[in-house]
């Protein structure tokens, strides 16, 4: 060990700062076992103790802040309970860890029993996992090595034979790791990572889990095909720190393959083990979920539903506002006036409120897109770069939850379709690595997402042949209304289906999943230049913007953000065809719903009804409506289980005279009628 | 030429050591940094040839300085340095376009082997 004493001062005043923030976050995580902002503290602090206690040589000190912190571990993956028993079990280590402190700052040797509380630690550790988190250095005898594979199939050697055909050649490579290296397993992970990058893995042993999990000796063999020579292979591999050995031999059948029977017996086995092994591999990927924030911000978790109810509460409050400031207005109690307005004010204020409190940054979403995309380009083998902007836009939570499907889905497009592959782009004069470009800004009450490729843009030629054969008619669009079409159901442009994209339910199903939204999509593209697409949405999910409509002697209201226009209805304009009723609308015939019908309500014979046209997906529909009332904004309160048949609503809301509407699902309506037809 | 490194520790204890075993062996230390944020500031200003880089930091963590800095900068050579555990940390950070890693506790040998192979 290095001589340390100059570093002691400075170890003894972060070693204090560290178990005193331990002590604090540990006594607070007893009150918010849930809390995974108060573990990662914890977990931050007692990583730094036991490095530095390690680094200087203090190894009874490390030794018992290793086994604290693998409880930890523990609480982070939600392995262990936190409950009161282990928690006095971590104080008394911070109280022994504490006492090693004092001894060592006095000159002492560190040598305390730490032995049963190491043993209690383990306890816990042992009762909630098999697996044990932290893997301590695995004593390994010093074996040679060799080249010999024992788990090759058919299949394997199937691939290879064509790849040989190709530019490709196979190799057999067989890496020895340093027996001293930590973390063998991240060894093995670097230097595949590494070879990857110029050629393909195709065989591994042990298993690619396994050697992700660490278990293996001291070696690890694979078969690679690349278009590099062994020595630049190997030159690669030896670049990565403590590897100790690699053996490199071009691919031969007959050399590289145990016996058959050997092979059977040893694949039976290993095949067993690989299964114990993967649910290990699953929860050690959960526990990587847990969300790290800085530590200054001081938040509690709420359930979200409790949000709504609180939401629910505060509208109602507005409601019995209005009708107590009805009553004052009709009794002339104007002494009641200035209090009501008070009340106004505030019952606004905690409307805003709880709504801020349901919204989330759109960062929220855009965390797992920039690795995603990166293993999208490499399984196409193109190079794209995510450029992100605006992660601290606010939308409400449910909006947040719901948009990353459509979005993944918009991303894989562009990073199949869109961007082209690195050759193309060289040569049309692009830059090599193609930009996908995702933005948020808000603009007014809504929100504004953009994604963009600089990619081939689509090719409204392309487009319409496409939609011809699939019957889909084109006669007399525009440019900019091909492009549309790629939201049309049942339209895939790609010539080929991919693993990726291009199952061709993709873009109807995004345009649908925004319109759930209340949100609208549109796409503007250059052909050779790139695609943007715009999406926008509410703000929040439980306000809208309503039109409020009366038929039948019922008050409905319509979502505004799917209305395309409203006109004055006369019985002559409903045109009879076979099917139903159709009405002339922008050049085009558009099918008729009569609410009355639709809802089984009472014909009224109201003398000016009016229809509205409402878009759902691509598809134009008239409503016929008694009555408009007015344009208000209105609190969506979902309809609980009881009524959860009554698929013709969206919910429900509360008028200010405390009476309530039912808000319709236009969706659900207009489809009903198309079924019932068929 | 001399080397330039940036250090990057949430523990000032852990700087100077490393510091002191950069520079006992030829390299120069640029600059330092004890969080994500600054580690990325202080890459911009000082453009070092080399970092290491500790993955656990309040702040920001290594592995999101880590992209970051590859972000700005594809060519950056970066080594994360990591403690026992934190083998999945380790991985994304490789996925990340880490070079190499060095486990803590520090062995003064192979650190300057993991910093003479990543800066070859």
């Amino acid at each position: 060990m290095d001589d340390n004493s100059a570093y002691r001062d400075l170890f003894f005043e972060e070693t204090d700062s560290n178990l005193e923030i331990l002590n604090e976050e540990v006594l607070r995580l007893e009150q918010n076992p849930e809390d995974t902002e108060i573990i990662d503290s914890i977990f931050r602090s007692a990583h730094t103790l036991k490095g530095m206690a390690a680094t200087m040589g203090y190894n009874t000190m490390a030794k018992l802040t290793h086994s604290v912190e693998n409880v930890f571990e523990l609480f982070k993956s939600k392995k262990a309970k936190v409950d009161t028993e282990t928690i006095s079990l971590v104080f008394d280590c911070l109280d022994t860890l504490t006492d090693i402190v004092e001894a060592l700052r006095a000159g002492e040797s560190d040598e305390l029993d730490i032995s049963s509380l190491v043993l209690r630690l383990e306890n816990v550790a042992n009762q909630n996992a098999q697996v044990s988190p932290v893997k301590t250095k695995v004593e390994t005898e010093n074996k040679g090595i060799d080249l010999v594979l024992s788990n090759l199939e058919e299949s394997d050697l199937t691939v290879i034979e064509q790849a040989e055909q190709t530019d490709y050649k196979a190799y057999v490579i067989t890496v020895k790791v340093d027996n001293e290296s930590f973390m063998k397993a991240a060894r093995a992970f670097l230097v595949m990572n590494k070879l990857e990058q110029e050629g393909d893995i195709i065989y591994t042993e042990p298993s690619a889990d396994k050697i992700e999990e660490g278990d293996f000796e001291d070696y690890f063999k694979m078969i690679l095909l690349s278009k590099l020579k062994q020595s630049e292979i190997k030159d690669n591999i030896l670049e990565t720190s403590e590897i100790e050995e690699v053996l490199i031999a071009d691919f031969d059948k007959t050399q590289s393959i145990k016996s058959t029977e050997e092979m059977l017996v040893e694949s039976t086995a290993a095949n067993e083990n690989s299964k114990v092994k993967e649910n290990g591999t699953n929860q050690v990927a959960a526990k990587k979920e847990t969300p790290k924030k800085s530590i200054s911000k001081q938040t509690i978790r709420v359930d979200l539903t409790r949000l709504d109810q609180f939401m629910n509460l505060v509208s109602e409050l507005v409601i019995h506002r209005t009708r107590l400031e009805d009553l004052s207005e009709k009794e002339k109690l104007l002494e009641l006036s200035e209090p009501l307005t008070e009340v106004g004010r505030i019952t606004t204020e905690l409307q805003e409120l709880v709504l801020q409190l349901r919204m989330q940054p759109f960062n929220v979403v855009l965390q797992r897109f920039p690795r995603m995309l990166r293993d999208l380009a490499n399984e196409l083998g193109k190079e794209i770069q995510l450029v992100t902007e605006g992660e601290d836009t606010e939308l409400d939570r449910t909006v947040i939850s719901e948009i990353g499907e459509p979005l993944i889905h918009l991303l894989r497009n562009s990073a199949d379709h869109g961007i082209e592959m690195p050759e193309e782009r060289e040569r049309i004069g692009k830059p090599k690595v193609g930009t996908v470009k995702l933005a948020a800004y808000p603009e007014g009450n809504r929100v504004v997402v953009t994604l963009s490729d600089d990619g081939k843009g689509l090719n409204p030629e392309y487009i319409r042949a496409s939609a011809e054969k699939k019957g889909i008619s084109t006669a007399g669009l525009s440019d900019e209304e091909i492009q549309q079409l790629i939201f049309h159901p049942g339209f895939s442009t790609a010539a080929k289906v991919t693993g990726i994209s291009g199952r061709g339910v993709g873009m109807d199903a995004v345009k649908e999943k925004i319109s759930s939204l209340n949100g609208t999509i549109e796409t503007v593209s250059e052909v050779g230049k790139g695609t943007t697409f715009k999406i926008i949405l509410p703000l929040t999910l439980s306000i809208i913007q309503a039109l409020l409509v009366r038929t039948g002697g019922e008050t409905f209201a319509l979502p505004q953000a799917i209305i395309d226009k409203v006109n004055r209805f006369d019985e002559e304009d409903a045109i009879q065809v076979h099917q139903g009723e159709v009405y002339r609308y922008k050049d085009t015939t558009i099918p008729i719903t009569r609410l009355t019908d639709a809802l089984d309500l009472e014909d009224s014979n109201y003398g000016s009804p009016h229809i509205i046209i409402v878009s759902i997906g691509d598809e134009k529909h008239g409503l016929v409506v008694d009555e408009l009332v007015q344009q208000k904004e209105i609190v969506i309160k979902k309809l609980g289980k009881e009524l959860g048949e009554m698929n013709h609503f969206l919910g429900a809301t509360i008028m200010g005279d405390g009476s309530i509407s039912l808000i319709l699902d236009l969706t659900s309506i207009c489809k009903g009628r198309k079924e019932a037809k068929q | 030429m001399t080397k330039r490194v940036l250090i990057v520790d949430d523990a000032a204890f852990m700087r100077i050591k490393l510091k002191d075993i950069l520079e006992k062996n030829g390299y120069e230390v640029a600059a330092e940094a004890q969080n994500g944020i600054e580690a990325v500031e202080k890459y911009k200003e000082t453009k070092p040839d080399l970092v290491t880089m500790d993955i656990t930091m309040p702040e920001k963590d290594g592995v999101e300085a880590l992209k970051e800095i590859k972000a700005m900068d594809p060519k950056a050579v970066v080594l994360m340095c990591s403690a026992m555990g934190q083998q999945s940390m380790v991985m994304d950070a490789i996925r990340a376009g880490a070079i190499d890693f060095i486990v803590k506790p520090f062995d003064t040998e192979r650190v300057i082997k993991a910093l003479d192979k990543a800066s070859q």
